[in-house]
């Protein structure tokens, strides 16, 4: 299986740096997303969980680390967030981290909320903005 | 709208009054991806503030601009189809204000005035709980709109929102968004 990897792209609708590997099921979505389609820009990650979870099976590790994201993109965040849950309760094992800006708390007050509408056990991870 | 009727209504002389002599921003017209990008740059170069306030100034614009790029009433046609709207960023000395205005259909305004009077009722706890309502019911349904964009504003804001619309015709009216984001 292939790994994933979408590049940064910076500008009014900003995408987030997306690195998915397939042998080590370290998954890290990190910048930010500002997006107006959301959807069409995550589906190629939506596919590459639905591959993973039926042709490698194994543990993944999830590492969130948005700087700023909108609310489309909040919505396409939960849904993936819905198809780690469902891969856990077909009994993968699925690990997800929300890290936050100490400075920032709606970062953590979003990563609050997912916990709530997903309950999933994500770990919330502060950080120091440089 | 035709011509005709954008004429006829008082919509070419709407205006708004910034509290301040010299607000951030103040535009009126398309909104585009240009357009946006320079309102985040102003923020970002203009605004000497908090991560904090930062994060909350940059995720409002992009929301109320994203509104009014998905539900303007109003276009501009040159090559490209582009909604209208008028966007303002003011600052005073302890808070930031948005002004948002835009082209709405009268059969929408009696939801949206709903929408939003349970949206101001709520405390933040209840702002994140009427969100949870919202996504849980569209899960897994990829649709371009969340329909969250007003609730998230207002948890952003921490203060609400006030709305206002004046009707214009039986068929359009103009609503205005305030939102202040307060500097404490």
């Amino acid at each position: 299986m292939d790994n994933l990897y979408i590049e940064s792209n910076i500008g009014v609708f900003s995408n987030p740096t997306i690195t998915l590997n397939a042998e080590t099921g370290e998954c890290r979505i990190e910048g930010e997303s500002y997006l107006e389609n959301a959807y069409g820009f995550y589906q190629p990650v939506f596919d590459w969980i639905a591959t993973y979870t039926q042709q490698v099976q194994q543990t993944l590790t999830w590492h969130f680390r948005l700087s700023y994201f909108n609310s489309s993109s909040e919505k396409v965040i939960a849904d993936l967030l819905m198809l780690l849950k469902e891969y856990q309760s077909q009994g993968g094992i699925a690990k997800i981290n929300w890290y936050y800006p100490t400075e920032i708390e709606d970062i953590l007050s979003q990563g609050e909320y997912l916990i709530r509408l997903t309950e999933l056990p994500i770990q919330l991870i502060p950080y120091k903005l440089a | 709208m035709n011509i005709s009727q954008i004429l006829s209504s008082d919509l070419l002389f709407i205006n708004i009054q910034t509290e301040s002599n010299h607000p951030i921003f103040f535009y009126k017209g398309s909104i585009n991806d240009l357009i946006i990008a320079k309102m985040k740059n102003l923020i970002d170069t203009q605004v000497n503030t908090t991560h904090r306030l930062h994060y909350k100034l940059r995720a409002v614009l992009l929301e109320l601009a994203q509104n009014i790029m998905s539900y303007s009433s109003e276009y501009n046609y040159l090559d490209t189809q582009e909604r209208v709207g008028l966007l303002a960023l003011d600052e005073l000395e302890d808070v930031f204000i948005f002004h948002t205005c835009n082209l709405v259909e009268t059969q929408g305004v009696e939801a949206l005035r709903r929408h939003a009077e349970n949206i101001n009722t709520r405390d933040l706890q209840g702002l994140a709980d009427l969100k949870l309502e919202f996504v849980k019911d569209n899960l897994m349904q990829k649709t371009k709109r969340t329909g969250i964009g007003l609730i998230q504003v207002a948890i952003l804001s921490e203060n609400g929102f006030q709305l206002k619309i004046d009707p214009i015709n039986n068929q359009y009216a103009y609503l205005t968004l305030i939102i202040k984001i307060f500097k404490r």
